[in-house]
């Protein structure tokens, strides 16, 4: 067939209607007023101290947000985030207190990531059991996993400095668990903007029969989001473990719900009703911001969590009215 | 009480499904509408059912206006409604169902032996002789089962109204005798009662008046006494007998079939032989659920497991799944594009890429370069003449047509399609879209058949399989009962194949 482009035809870029602006970025709006408010109220908000604490306090909690990232664009998701992280980062400092070097730690915690990760693949994909569900019960069954590892009792003694050091030191002013963050979200930018993966793993999402019918697997992709969102779960505890210098058997669960909450802001923005990763990031943003500024202003923590669920609520509730928000 | 529907127009994003109807129905009579697929017919009785809201219009009862925000304001009018797909909740018993929204009781308890006995004579009423369970969930009951006692519950309801979509479609014959004196008994009562059915024969025996509708548009309104069957699918179809001859390629030489299926049987459909040539356009038609989507889609790997032989270039080969079938140079563009298709929320750029991304490519590996993705959508775009803001537009703010053109584009897209493809196959590739972008579409197909590929089509719209077609197949209760050549295309020919009796040699 012939490829003559009419100069009437030729697609043009769609005018930004101001109307589009809003409803794609009112969340990020939202933020930067609440990043006013509280730059103007409170004292030592503004301070380059206290902004690269907000930076180094979401940064475990962006890199298990950009993991459910993943499984939300497949249409998944994945409730077992927190334990998973809590499971690597015991393993991880349970090996180097036995005495192995921290890189096979490391490994091991990652690994045990990717083995959680494909039995959630495997009861979702090839048992065909709804994720919400599948990811439920393989949480409760890692809650008393990471019970039986720990004894119920924070791992710690003997840990080498060379890994403690993730958690605490700066490098050019960033502290280094910040870096590792921004360079696991550009990763994950990279892969669901630009690669064949990523397109993929959103036209499944969009509309599984489509994509099938298009000659894509759905099962596969659906099964790649949730191995790599249990992989991103594990590499936070990773850096959890790393951050409080031993391991904690309660230490990983709050991340599933702040998880779960970074990637729902995250769906009011940029794209509206559609998980991304730089949606996700801001909406740590969002909750980072929030969690120091209350923080700094002397709320205690039950304070803050009214806070954020009322929050959380007003940003989805502005997206939910706009676009028929589907979950899964 | 006369009812009547005035100017009725129904609009969906990108599509009129109702463009200014008026019918009045008397009391006393049945009224039957009739129509293709798509016409309009279901969207008419759901506005009178209270199911769905007109745009515009009106209805009209005993010559007050009257418009009804639910099912509910509807059944209070009395009207009763029988839809064509089951509307019967399937964990209640029989009873339950019958009495659902009407149930006897007292201070908002409900009287349970009441439900039983109030349905138990109402379905001893109207189908005296049929022994119906009305105590199981009706999910335990079969397709007829369920039926009758969807019709029970309509016929107790209607006071007014009955109206009774395609009721007799795979009913056994006891049963339809009992409805049938049914619908005399309420029609002594002075109801109206509206009916639609493709049985035309029936149609014609039953009722005393028979709309007929065209892509949303009533073409008339006649006394059934002096109408035949021909008269109506003439009317239906808006085609004359010369439109179904009219030649427009030159006759495909003989030739290795491109595609040749032995014997083949599947979810759908069994014991199916075909074949296609290169540059052949060879249609497949039938009435729903006759097994020709079943068939087409099994062809593309997507219908489940399958026996019997394909042989591709007389290759004998197995299409397990879609992903075999693209390896092999065959293409699919289903039907129902929203569900099969497309992504409403995602722009018209990805959805293009999405069947050929590999054609965006950067350097070799698995990337998709910008530059590359805009240059590849851009000339579908153009090629296609998709009328949008541009690639980055959402597919769902599109039209109907426009929306097909972006299900067909994923497969014209990144690729030389005469180079890329074996075979395409197209799923009623116009449904729902208007005449204009239905004719560019029927230049596309052409174009790819032209250019050596072997094309089949799927299609409920007769005259596009006579516009497009060098061969049809006709199935008929899941398999392949006709074969007509273009000297045979007849409308008469296609109805009686596709209503079972043979006309034509079998294969």
């Amino acid at each position: 067939m012939t490829m003559a482009a009419s100069e009437s035809a030729r697609p043009t870029r769609k005018p930004r209607s101001k109307g589009l602006f809003l409803r794609r970025y009112s969340t990020l709006i939202v933020l930067l007023a609440i990043f006013l408010a509280f730059a103007i109220g409170v004292d030592r908000f503004l301070s380059v101290r206290n902004l690269t604490n907000i930076l180094q306090q979401i940064s475990i909690l962006t890199i298990v947000g950009v993991g459910l990232t993943f499984a939300f664009a497949a249409k998944e998701i994945d409730l077992s985030v927190g334990y998973a992280c809590g499971l690597a980062g015991l393993l991880a400092p349970l090996l180097m207190v036995w005495g192995y070097p921290p890189a096979l730690a490391v490994a091991v915690g990652l690994l045990a990531g990717l083995l959680v990760g494909v039995f959630n693949a495997i009861m979702v994909t090839v048992v065909g059991i709804p994720s919400l569900i599948a990811t439920l019960a393989s949480g409760s069954i890692l809650f008393g996993v990471n019970f039986l590892v720990s004894g119920g009792k924070a791992i710690y003694g003997g840990i080498p400095e060379s890994f403690t050091a993730i958690g605490a030191t700066n490098l050019g002013g960033l502290p280094a668990i910040s870096i590792v963050m921004l360079v696991v979200v550009a990763v994950a930018w990279f892969v669901m903007e630009r690669s064949f993966l990523g397109r993929y793993i959103y036209a499944v999402g969009g509309n599984a029969r489509a994509a099938e019918l298009a000659g894509l697997s759905a099962r596969r992709l659906k099964a790649i989001s949730l191995v790599l969102c249990a992989v991103f779960a594990a590499g936070a505890g990773v850096l959890l473990a790393a951050r409080l210098g031993s391991g904690q058997p309660n230490a990983g669960e709050r991340y599933l719900l702040d998880g779960l909450a970074t990637v729902f802001i995250g769906m009011t923005m940029i794209r509206p009703g559609i998980a991304t990763v730089m949606g996700t990031l801001f909406g740590a943003l969002f909750i980072g911001v929030i969690n120091n500024g209350l923080n700094l202003i002397g709320l205690d923590t039950f304070i803050q969590d009214i806070f954020k669920g009322a929050i959380i609520l007003a940003a989805v509730s502005v997206i939910s009215r706009q676009t028929q928000l589907k979950l899964l | 009480m006369t009812i009547r529907l005035v100017d009725i127009v129904k609009e969906y994003p990108g599509t009129t499904a109702l463009s200014g109807v008026s019918v009045d129905f008397r009391p006393g009579e049945v009224h039957a509408i009739v129509g293709e697929n798509g016409a309009g017919k279901t969207t008419l009785v759901s506005i009178l059912s209270g199911a769905n809201r007109p745009t515009r219009g009106h209805i009209e009862i005993d010559g007050t206006a009257r418009s009804f925000d639910g099912p509910r304001a509807a059944l209070d009018a009395g009207i009763g409604y029988v839809s064509q797909e089951g509307t019967l909740v399937p964990f209640l018993s029989g009873a339950e169902n019958i009495m659902l929204g009407a149930e006897p009781g007292r201070l908002g308890v409900i009287d349970r032996r009441r439900v039983l006995a109030d349905a138990v004579s109402a379905a001893a009423h109207f189908f005296p002789d049929r022994d119906l369970d009305l105590q199981s969930p009706v999910e335990d009951l079969d397709y007829a089962e369920r039926k009758v006692i969807e019709i029970v519950r309509a016929l107790r309801a209607a006071a007014t109204v009955l109206i009774l979509d395609e009721p007799t479609a795979s009913l056994p014959a006891a049963d339809k005798e009992m409805l049938v004196r049914a619908i005399g008994e309420l029609k002594a009562r002075g109801l109206v009662i509206i009916l639609i059915s493709h049985f035309l024969k029936e149609v014609l025996a039953l009722s005393d008046r028979v709309t007929v509708l065209r892509d949303g548009r009533k073409v008339e309104t006649s006394d059934a006494g002096g109408l035949d069957e021909a008269h109506l699918v003439q009317r239906m179809l808006g085609a004359t007998a010369q439109a179904f001859q009219e030649r427009h390629r030159a006759p495909v030489p003989p030739g290795e079939a491109r595609l040749a299926v032995r014997g083949l049987s599947g979810a759908g459909f069994r014991d199916v032989d075909f074949e296609v040539r290169p540059g052949e356009i060879v249609g497949l038609i039938g009435l729903s659920e006759a097994g020709q989507i079943a068939f087409a889609e099994a062809l593309f790997g997507a219908g489940g497991r399958t026996t019997g032989t394909i042989a591709v270039d007389g290759r004998t080969v197995r299409i397990d799944d879609p992903r075999e079938a693209r390896r092999l140079g065959i293409g699919l563009v289903p039907d129902q594009r929203m569900a099969k298709a497309l992504v409403a929320e995602y722009s018209i750029g990805e959805n293009l890429a999405v069947v050929n991304l590999p054609s965006t490519g950067m350097g070799g590996l698995p990337i998709v370069a910008g530059a590359r993705e805009r240059t590849n959508g851009a000339a579908v775009f153009a090629q296609l003449r998709i009328k949008a803001n541009g690639l980055e537009q959402a597919v769902g703010e599109l039209s109907g047509g426009n929306k097909q053109k972006v299900s067909i584009g994923r497969w014209l897209y990144g690729v030389d399609a005469r180079a890329a493809y074996r075979v395409l196959i197209f799923v009623e590739p116009t449904e729902g879209v208007d005449v204009g972008v239905k004719a560019e579409i029927h230049d596309i197909i052409l174009k790819l058949a032209d250019a050596g590929v072997a094309i089949v089509v799927v299609s409920s719209d007769l005259l596009e399989i006579s516009h497009l077609c060098d061969r049809v197949s006709v199935f008929c209760d899941g398999t392949t009962t006709a074969a007509l050549g273009r000297d045979r295309f007849h409308e008469d020919a296609f109805v009686a194949a596709m209503a079972g009796r043979a006309t034509g040699r079998m294969g």
